[in-house]
């Protein structure tokens, strides 16, 4: 197994090349947030309610 | 020159994917050498200087002797892309930071890099929390030093940062963050199976994502022996 | 943390703008029962609740006593003003009367009598409710039946609930992972420790295990809804905080609290525009003025070892 992988002198890599490997280096947190906010239309308990409230009494003839 | 900043960004992106692939495959032994066949392409090495520690988890998790071809290529890549000198200070939390990465990734090539005198400024647990999750690479069996000390003396900073970022739904640094916390092994207020669990269910599913998943699963599986 | 002369000097400053506010708001008719309110209520939500959470603020500033005199004369006026609105507490009697399995009477009432209004019938009336099973049996989620539970306590009606179990149904009882929480769970927690804690004036009403709990995530959730801008929620987490008797959330969500209120003391619930129409803005912005007001009391109160004034 060759222990040089560079066996001819490599060119030092461009300063481009240098800040793009920094940026991958230094990748940060999520810039925004996506913390939980109101969802009203996520509320099951109104749902439940419309699902379980009783029929109006049928008309009897 | 921002354009072509960003696409040399993406090119090396899509090597880390890459590399990362193989790291992965080499943890659950299916793979060959990490490092790609001789001689590396200059995103190959900008790729094998990102994953750092990274390279070498399979080897580490094993207790393995560190594979020659990946530390000879890690070598190469640290002469092609040489650490900052003079190693950063506290100043740039972020050169610091890289300047740790760089330290540790000599380390294991056999490559003399100096170490930093100073750790990561712990002294608000939001930011520090997110230099933690950009040092993950060291979260592996058989590394320690300064920042480990620092993780092990503030677990619950750890745990908040977690937390913090799982809510903010940045899941890429609370897996890192989970990483950290598995390599800790001790009790800590946040239980990591059921995290681990949502992570998965959650990852972006690149490569990347997927080997820190396998190195935490590992780790957490080896403190629960 | 919990003597910085900094953050009582913010908490004392925020709760102070923000009571005279309310008190300025009430004395410009905002916050009044429409004058063809029944017992009834069609809208409850819309005055008669308001009323009820300007009351709950006065009487724990009257209860807490750490506030200067300009603010006690502040509360004063206003509680004075919410037991007018409810007719001396006539309406209440009748709506519970009327409405036996409803709480809301009791959950109001609570606030005035804390403060010292009694209403003799609505007394006799509550405790003849006690006795009923259906009273107890009645459905509810389990941080309304705290509620429920701490106003029995505050107005002195013999029954003694079981706390652990009442406990031990809700969201924080569970202590469920951290990263799980959502928005409404989070105002479900806040009342869940309000009611154990009887506002702050009970820290031992919260179990052990339960204060580590939130000593360790409440600095988290402070900051994520903090970054977003959701005032209101932070300032509930700020008074949980402190009835936990041991703060830990730090100066920088009272400041930023601060920064958000406006000179005039309305304390925005979160970070949209304010409504220019003042009656909308009072609707918008009440409940996170209540909220500042209370979260300064209650910070006040822990912080200086005051011994609330207890019913």
């Amino acid at each position: 197994m060759p222990t040089q992988i560079n066996a001819p002198a490599r060119p030092l890599t461009t300063v481009a090349e240098r800040f793009a490997l920094t940026a991958l280096l230094t990748e940060g947190e999520a810039p925004v947030s996506a913390a939980p906010v109101h969802q009203p239309e996520a509320a099951g308990f109104l749902l439940l309610l419309l699902l379980l409230s009783p029929k109006g009494p049928k008309d009897r003839r | 020159m921002p354009v072509t900043d960003t696409a040399l960004r993406d090119v090396y992106a899509a090597a880390v994917e890459r590399m990362a692939g193989r790291a992965l495959d080499a943890l659950t032994g299916a793979g060959g050498a990490v490092a790609p066949a001789a001689p590396a392409s200059t995103p190959e090495l900008a790729a094998l200087r990102v994953l750092g520690p990274d390279l070498f988890a399979a080897q580490l998790l094993s207790g393995a002797p560190l594979e020659t071809a990946t530390t000879t290529a890690l070598g190469a890549a640290l002469r092609a892309f040489p650490p900052e000198t003079p190693t950063p200070d506290g100043t740039d939390q972020d050169a610091l930071a890289v300047a740790w990465l760089d330290h540790v990734s000599g380390f294991l090539a056999g490559v003399a890099v100096h170490q930093p005198e100073h750790v990561p400024d712990s002294s608000h647990w939001q930011r520090w929390s997110v230099r933690m999750a950009r040092l993950a690479p060291l979260a592996l069996p058989g590394l320690d030093g300064p920042v480990h000390r620092a993780a092990r003396r503030e677990p619950l900073a750890l745990a908040r940062g977690t937390v913090r970022a799982m809510l903010r739904r940045d899941h890429r640094t609370a897996l890192r963050l989970t990483r950290w916390l598995a390599w800790l092994g001790t009790p800590t207020p946040l239980e990591l199976p059921p995290l681990l669990d949502r992570l998965h269910l959650v990852g972006d599913g690149s490569n990347r994502t997927a080997l820190d998943l396998a190195i935490t699963q590992a780790l957490l599986t080896e403190h629960q022996r | 943390m919990t003597t910085d002369p900094r953050l009582l000097g913010i908490a004392q400053r925020l709760s102070s703008q923000a009571l005279h506010w309310l008190h300025r708001a009430h004395r410009n008719g905002h916050g009044t029962l429409p004058p063809d309110a029944t017992v009834d209520l069609s809208d409850p939500d819309t005055a008669y609740k308001p009323l009820g959470e300007a009351a709950l603020a006065a009487s724990l500033i009257l209860r807490d006593g750490v506030a200067g005199a300009h603010d006690l004369a502040a509360a004063g006026e206003l509680i004075e003003f919410c037991w007018h609105q409810l007719q001396s507490g006539n309406l209440l009697y009748e709506r519970q009367l009327r409405h036996p399995n409803l709480t809301d009477p009791l959950e109001m009432y609570a606030h005035f009598a804390r403060a010292g209004y009694r209403h003799r019938p609505l007394d006799e009336l509550l405790d003849s409710l006690t006795r009923l099973r259906a009273t107890h049996a009645a459905e509810m989620v389990p941080n309304r039946r705290l509620a429920v539970a701490n106003a029995r306590r505050v107005v002195g009606l013999d029954h003694r609930p079981d706390w652990a179990a009442l406990t031990a149904g809700t969201w924080l009882g569970a202590a469920p992972e951290p990263w799980s929480i959502d928005w409404s769970t989070g105002y479900a927690l806040t009342h869940t420790v309000f009611h154990l804690t009887d506002w702050g004036a009970r820290p031992e009403g919260l179990p052990g295990p339960l204060r580590t709990y939130l000593t360790d995530w409440l600095p988290v959730w402070a900051d994520i809804w903090l970054e977003i801008g959701q005032w209101d929620l932070v300032g509930e987490l700020l008074i949980v905080d402190s009835c936990t008797g041991a703060p830990v959330c730090g100066l920088d969500p009272w400041e930023r609290l601060a920064a958000a209120q406006h000179p005039d003391g309305l304390t925005p619930r979160d970070a949209e525009p304010v409504d220019p129409d003042p009656a909308q803005a009072f609707r918008d912005h009440e409940h996170t003025a209540v909220v500042a007001v209370i979260a300064g009391t209650v910070t006040l109160a822990r912080a200086l070892g005051a011994e609330p004034a207890l019913a």
